[in-house]
């Protein structure tokens, strides 16, 4: 078996409740060399937003923050852009789809909750196709809708079992270069591949002798390598175009940036970390999240740790 | 000769006290067994996490690495308001008001769900493992400051609060059985344990608490302690106190006052001392003999005890069953409980919450009026129609049998003659539109009354 170690790049992020930073990343995307990356925080914080950030840790602006009004989001859950630069961002709590220019600004939400066709029980991942439809994992009615952009309903597939096509509790998912669509099937343990139509192709559950732990998320790069966020077991695993299993990583953080930043102007913390030492343990993803990939790098989404850990791909 | 419907009452009220209540239907299920049977299902519960852990972890991420007592509230309050081990959680609430940490000044979530989780373990077994189990937790220990306590200057707050507010206490006549050479000699007996240093949470999050014993900063030489003397360490300090007389009285009066009554009755308290000290101080032997007693199970007993904010708010969550899965909603039953007075951990100090009448002022009973009448009036909550269909399928025409039947749909809860007397008054003088407005106006109505607070 072929084994890849892929090479650590640098880290992007601070905990944060607002601003510069973040507060539970989830997931992230990139769009015109800059990174959104969304935050999920919690319920007593509500410091939920979308952050726009370079990869050289500049912070430009952020939208999507608390609210139940158009343009703010409860309990985010994902995001994507269309082929239009729109960014698409999923509200569980809300259930309802938010649509922003890249600038941040809002510009149109639809959905409802229900399990009629075309409404939602806690949507969750997103992902277009390249006729610009849009799939949503529809987690709690353990289906995933397919939507025009307009939010128009076109079809869906799966229920609720743990039968092949079958659903329990699925969060991420991604969709290859021949249309191929790719579901973490969260509460099965497994990854599920559909062709277009939403007839299962394969089912993943288990790589190099040990099996997925809650795979939260998943995405396809441009040479079809596929990734799979080991939520359960705070590893992130890569597959090669034909999910031949390549390597699984555990985070190699180093202190980013603004991280630098802070422990240099606050030498008292600064103190506190050395005396505490665990600079292994800081290097680990805990609860990795969203995945996402542009022509160089990989973008892993380390919820529980505040950050962006950067791969070269 | 104990009657299908006596069994019901005992039953509702021993999962008042020993848990936060259940529904008319749990009452049912449960009534198909004795009494005794009851109380052995609920004092063996099987540790382990719930089955929806996971979701918890999914929805409310930010309680996974909990940076704060506030963060870590979804976790513990989804099990208190839906663990079906109803007395593992009521045991940890007891012994997080009596084993107390500030989640304030020790300013670290994960640790105290450690904490919650180490009153769920030990929390039923032998006081003196639970005793060494909380000795050794880093959050108690940099509570009470036993990180600066070292061999060449004793910290005494922790061997101070381990003997007069964890175990040995004072007895019924106000006095303690150790002395303040005692105190000192727990102090240099602790010498040397802390908790390890972790990075600050500011700009990577939390780290997990850990434990941490320091040979080289450990007082290592002989002392004197309650009349022995030895070169006694932590270890040894908390086992002579777990098997002290005066310990097994200040448990089980503490176990007294927070399951059966505000007022103290010494001889119902010393048998379950004489049980603590025969049973190596397993607490689910007092316990059982306490729930398993005719005092505990007499009229005297019932709807006497104040609810403590988390009984109200959980108890009416789980009357009105409105969660299935964790949504945002149960993530923040905890502001509902501080709103009441308890703000869940983070006592207010080393020594607890102070219960009783005390509960309740004017402010904390409006909270508790609104939020009783708010949840038993959303007819969206499953519990809600389900108490509704009850009462409708026993076709009741006279408000006297109505009153009562809405009384068995809650639990098989007392009023004052006087309280009812109201509620037919204001039934005789109101006309509604349909039955089921009707009840529900009866419902609200009753868990607005003042007996409806005591449990």
């Amino acid at each position: 078996m072929v084994t890849t170690k892929l090479e650590y790049s640098h880290t992007i992020g601070i905990a944060s409740f607002e601003g510069r930073g973040f507060m539970n990343p989830i997931d992230i995307k990139y769009n015109n060399g800059i990174l959104f990356v969304l935050s999920r925080s919690n319920a007593s914080n509500k410091n939920n937003r979308v952050s726009a950030v370079t990869i050289d840790s500049e912070h430009k602006f952020e939208f999507a923050h608390w609210g139940e009004d158009k343009g703010k989001s409860i309990l985010p859950t994902a995001i994507v852009f269309d082929k239009n630069n729109k960014l698409y961002l999923s509200d569980e709590h809300l259930n309802r789809i938010s649509i922003f220019d890249c600038n941040g600004n809002f510009i149109d939400s639809w959905g409802e909750y229900g399990c009629d066709t075309g409404q939602f029980n806690r949507p969750s991942g997103l992902a277009f196709n390249k006729q610009n439809e849009l799939f949503i994992v529809d987690h709690l009615n353990s289906r995933v809708q397919k939507f025009d952009e307009k939010g128009k309903f076109i079809s869906s597939f799966g229920l609720f079992g743990t039968k092949e096509g079958e659903f329990n509790y699925p969060w991420g998912i991604a969709l290859d270069n021949e249309e191929n669509i790719y579901i973490a099937d969260w509460r099965n343990n497994r990854v599920q591949i559909f062709d277009s139509s939403g007839n299962c192709l394969k089912i993943i559950t288990n790589f190099n002798g040990s099996e997925f732990n809650k795979p939260s998320s998943v995405h396809i790069d441009n040479r079809g390598y596929l990734f799979v966020s080991n939520w359960g077991n705070n590893s992130v695993i890569i597959f090669d175009e034909k999910q031949n299993y390549l390597s699984e990583i555990f985070g190699d953080a180093s202190l980013s940036k603004w991280c630098q930043e802070f422990l240099d102007v606050n030498p008292e913390q600064s103190s506190w970390r050395e005396n505490a030492g665990l600079y292994e343990e800081e290097k680990k993803f805990w609860k990795p999240a969203g995945i996402e990939t542009n022509e160089n790098l990989i973008f892993i989404s380390d919820s529980c740790r505040h950050r962006i850990q950067i791969y070269k791909k | 000769m104990i009657t299908s419907i006596d069994n019901k009452i005992l039953i509702a009220h021993l999962l008042r006290r020993a848990g936060f209540g259940c529904t008319y239907d749990q009452i049912e299920k449960l009534s198909l067994m004795e009494y005794d049977d009851v109380v052995d299902l609920l004092i063996n519960p099987e540790y382990g996490p719930p089955k929806d852990q996971d979701l918890l972890d999914r929805y409310f991420i930010a309680s996974v690495e909990a940076r704060t007592a506030r963060h870590a509230d979804p976790q513990w309050t989804w099990r208190l308001a839906k663990s079906e081990k109803q007395l593992e959680e009521k045991i940890a609430l007891f012994w997080h008001g009596l084993l107390a940490v500030g989640g304030i000044k020790l300013d670290h979530g994960l640790a105290m769900l450690e904490e919650i989780d180490l009153f769920r373990k030990y929390g039923l077994g032998k006081f003196g493992t639970l005793l060494l189990k909380i000795s050794e937790d880093p959050g108690m220990m940099y509570w009470l400051d036993n990180q600066n306590s070292h061999k060449d200057a004793p910290n005494e707050n922790y061997g101070r609060e381990l003997l007069e507010l964890f175990s040995m206490g004072i007895d019924e006549n106000g006095e303690g059985s150790y002395t303040e050479d005692d105190v000192k000699t727990a102090a240099r007996a602790f010498t040397g344990w802390a908790s390890r240093p972790t990075p600050p949470p500011f700009f990577l999050g939390p780290f997990p608490m850990e434990f941490s014993f320091d040979k080289s900063d450990h007082d290592n030489t002989e002392k004197t302690f309650l009349g022995e003397k030895g070169n006694f360490n932590g270890n040894d300090i908390v086992n002579m106190v777990a098997k002290h007389p005066s310990t097994a009285k200040f448990i089980c009066k503490r176990l007294y006052l927070y399951f059966v009554s505000e007022t103290e009755d010494w001889d119902e308290i010393n048998k379950l001392s004489e049980v603590f000290l025969k049973n190596n101080g397993e607490i689910k032997k007092v316990l059982e003999a306490m729930f398993k007693s005719e005092h505990f199970k007499s009229r005297d007993i019932r709807f006497k005890k104040v609810k403590s904010p988390s009984d109200l708010v959980f108890g009416i969550s789980r009357l009105v069953d409105k969660y299935k899965i964790p949504n945002l909603d149960s993530a923040e039953l905890a502001i509902n409980t501080l709103l009441m007075g308890q703000f869940l951990m983070n006592p207010p100090s080393v020594e607890g919450w102070h219960e009783g009448e005390e509960w309740i002022d004017s402010g904390s009973l409006i909270e508790r009026i609104n939020y009783a009448s708010t949840e038993i009036s959303n007819t969206s909550s499953y519990g809600v129609k389900r108490i509704i269909e009850i009462i409708k399928e026993t076709n009741i025409s006279e408000p006297n049998d109505l009153i009562n039947r809405t009384l068995e749909t809650l639990g098989y809860i007392d009023i004052t003659e006087k309280t009812k007397e109201m509620i037919k008054d204001h039934l005789r003088k109101n006309k509604f539109t349909n039955k089921e407005d009707k009840i529900l106006d009866v419902l609200k109505i009753i868990v607005s009354t003042p007996d409806f607070q005591y449990c």
